[in-house]
């Protein structure tokens, strides 16, 4: 490097040289590497040196300035000036190379990175890009290895590599943290990996999320500023691209999730709106309207063997894709149980003891309203785990039955019991679900159980349909200008009058 | 929420107010009941409505306070409550009193 400098500046050695001759020296010598280099006049030779000089460049001395001459009124202070001179120049010359080498790299940086930014959309394949931009990387930061590596759960390798990277897992794990950090050959880790330096930049998302990080190693020399930018603009690169993954993903996983909930909702509305059985002297209608998509509360009625008709009716805490696989999972539980027998304490007895285990498991219980119909005696035989609000209608007013258990899946044994009356003609029998009597109104007012008995008394001479779509309209018309927040369901039998 | 501990009875008070419902109890997921705190006694005078989401949440936390030995005891309910929990025949799982004085008595006979 310093024969080329000096070479390159020879003019200016020249011009000092001719100065000199003038003052009638016999020759001036530049001394480089143990040979003369030039000579001026160059059909001169210097056998005796008379003075000489060191250039000292960067603290190192890289040649010197001879001059052959019998005179003694020669200056040595002068040649030491001119020989500090030359130096200075050729430091100066040295700084401008360095910084011209260094704008040519952050050149071929912004280049790479302007490709880099082009190219971005053009990859399909993630982990090409990243092995594209280490090889990058590599190449304008004369580094020999580098990797990146990802945290789980983004949809990427684990680690990819470009050239040998000789670190262990456990030893990735180390120096992978969440800050920027450099290492020298003088720290352990360079050591022990028989490396010169190396490099790590973490890459994050969106500010926050640690997704992993670049590094690289074995750069010749020391990682300048420029290195630093350039691998910190690299890594917003691949978490930008990351983050447009993630996007992607999520939004293809959400197209899945609305597409599952709408088969969801296909099959709950189908075992909801099965025909109800039509049964002579009385009126059955029953309807179900979820907060969400799919819900949480069900309903159910089928003709037993033995000509009676069972009416279900129930609530599941909670709301959503949860609450309605457990629904599904009780409504099957208790349509067995029913089938089974027809008493319908047991019947709550049975379903609790079949769904007890899960339902503990899960921390969710359900509001169960069971009652059997039985046509030729007008008898009702009803039992209550927990459920609220059924509303019957008798001798021209409304009460509440009450719940004489806990709901299911609260105690492993209910100890429900069944109750019996006789359903006089026009007598009414109404399970609902609280999403009517917790309907809250823009004063934060709830429908509360005393509108729904008035509202049953009003009107118990309409049938049992008309009856349903006014509770509807009634509770939707209170909560008008609030979201549904639960999921309102009812049915009712009506003893034709 | 606020929360007080009574080393002396080994309880915690929990103090609810306004709605108890699926949204209080998001600022509930965190707490959990310890071993060292083994009674946990709710005083929800503050509170005039309880959801499906709190009764789940209050059934929950009553088997989970029996694993460790413990109890939970709810107190000062207001009248919109105690229907809702008369209902739901919750009232007879959940130990339920009058007073926060109550509560603490009754968690002093275990």
């Amino acid at each position: 490097m310093h024969m080329n400098m000096l070479l390159q500046n020879i003019p200016a050695f020249e011009t000092i040289a001719t100065a000199w001759l003038k003052t009638g020296i016999q020759a001036f010598g530049l001394w480089v590497d143990s040979r003369y280099q030039q000579v001026w006049p160059p059909s001169n030779t210097i056998t005796t040196v008379a003075f000489r000089a060191p250039l000292v460049v960067n603290g190192q001395a890289i040649g010197e300035l001879h001059i052959a001459s019998d005179r003694q009124n020669c200056s040595q202070e002068r040649l030491d000036a001119d020989a500090g001179l030359l130096a200075a120049l050729l430091q100066y010359e040295h700084n401008v190379h360095l910084l011209t080498d260094e704008l040519i790299d952050c050149q071929d940086q912004l280049v790479t990175l302007y490709d880099i930014w082009t190219s971005m959309g053009q990859h399909g394949d993630l982990t090409a890009l990243m092995q594209s931009l280490m090889r990058e990387v590599v190449r304008l930061t004369k580094t020999s290895n580098a990797w990146i590596s990802f945290a789980s759960g983004l949809g990427v390798q684990h680690i990819i590599t470009h050239g040998f990277v000789p670190i262990s897992e456990q030893m990735l794990r180390s120096i992978q943290t969440n800050q920027f950090a450099l290492f020298t050959k003088h720290d352990p880790i360079c050591q022990h990996l028989d490396i010169v330096n190396l490099l790590w930049m973490p890459i994050t998302i969106r500010s926050v999320i640690i997704a992993g990080g670049l590094g690289i190693c074995n750069k010749t020399g020391e990682f300048s500023a420029t290195d630093i930018k350039f691998v910190q603009a690299i890594c917003e690169h691949i978490s930008l691209q990351l983050e447009q993954q993630m996007l992607y993903q999520e939004s293809l996983a959400k197209a899945q999730m609305e597409s599952e909930l709408a088969l969801a909702q296909r099959v709950q509305q189908r075992l909801l709106s099965t025909p109800l059985p039509s049964v002579a002297d009385i009126q059955l209608t029953a309807h179900a309207k979820p907060a969400r998509i799919i819900g949480g509360d069900f309903y159910d009625v089928l003709q037993r063997p033995d000509g009676s008709v069972a009416i279900m009716v129930g609530d599941v805490v909670g709301k959503g894709v949860a609450a309605a696989l457990l629904m599904m999972l009780s409504r099957t539980a208790l349509r067995n149980a029913a089938l089974a027998t027809h008493d319908p304490a047991a019947i709550l007895e049975r379903t609790n003891m079949d769904l007890y285990d899960d339902l503990t498991t899960v921390g969710v219980f359900i509001t169960v309203f069971v009652a059997i119909y039985h046509p030729k005696t007008h008898m009702l035989w009803y039992a209550n785990a927990g459920h609220a609000p059924v509303l019957i209608f008798r001798n021209q007013q409304t009460q509440l039955l009450e719940a004489d258990c806990p709901p299911i899946g609260v105690l492993p044994q209910l100890c429900a019991g069944s109750h019996a009356q006789i359903m006089n003609p026009g007598d009414i029998l109404i399970g609902a679900t609280d999403g009517f009597n917790e309907t809250h109104n823009q004063y934060q007012e709830m429908f509360g159980y005393q509108r729904l008995c008035q509202l049953l008394t009003q009107h118990h001479e309409l049938s049992a349909t008309a009856l349903c779509n006014l509770f509807f309209q009634q509770v939707e018309a209170f909560g008008n200008s609030c979201v549904q927040e639960d999921d309102r369901t009812m049915i009712i039998l009506k003893t034709n009058p | 929420m606020n929360r007080r501990l009574d080393p002396a009875y080994k309880t915690e008070i929990l103090y609810l107010e306004g709605r108890f419902d699926v949204h209080s109890l998001i600022q509930l997921r965190t707490w959990q009941p310890n071993a060292t705190m083994p009674h946990i006694i709710l005083e929800l005078s503050q509170v005039n409505f309880v959801d499906s989401a709190a009764l789940a949440w209050m059934v929950r936390l009553n088997k989970n306070v029996s694993n460790i030995q413990g109890s939970l005891t709810i107190c000062g309910l207001q009248q919109p409550v105690q229907i809702i929990l008369e209902l739901t025949r919750l009232d007879r799982v959940l130990s339920l009193t009058e007073t926060l004085d109550q509560a603490l008595a009754k968690v002093g006979e275990y």
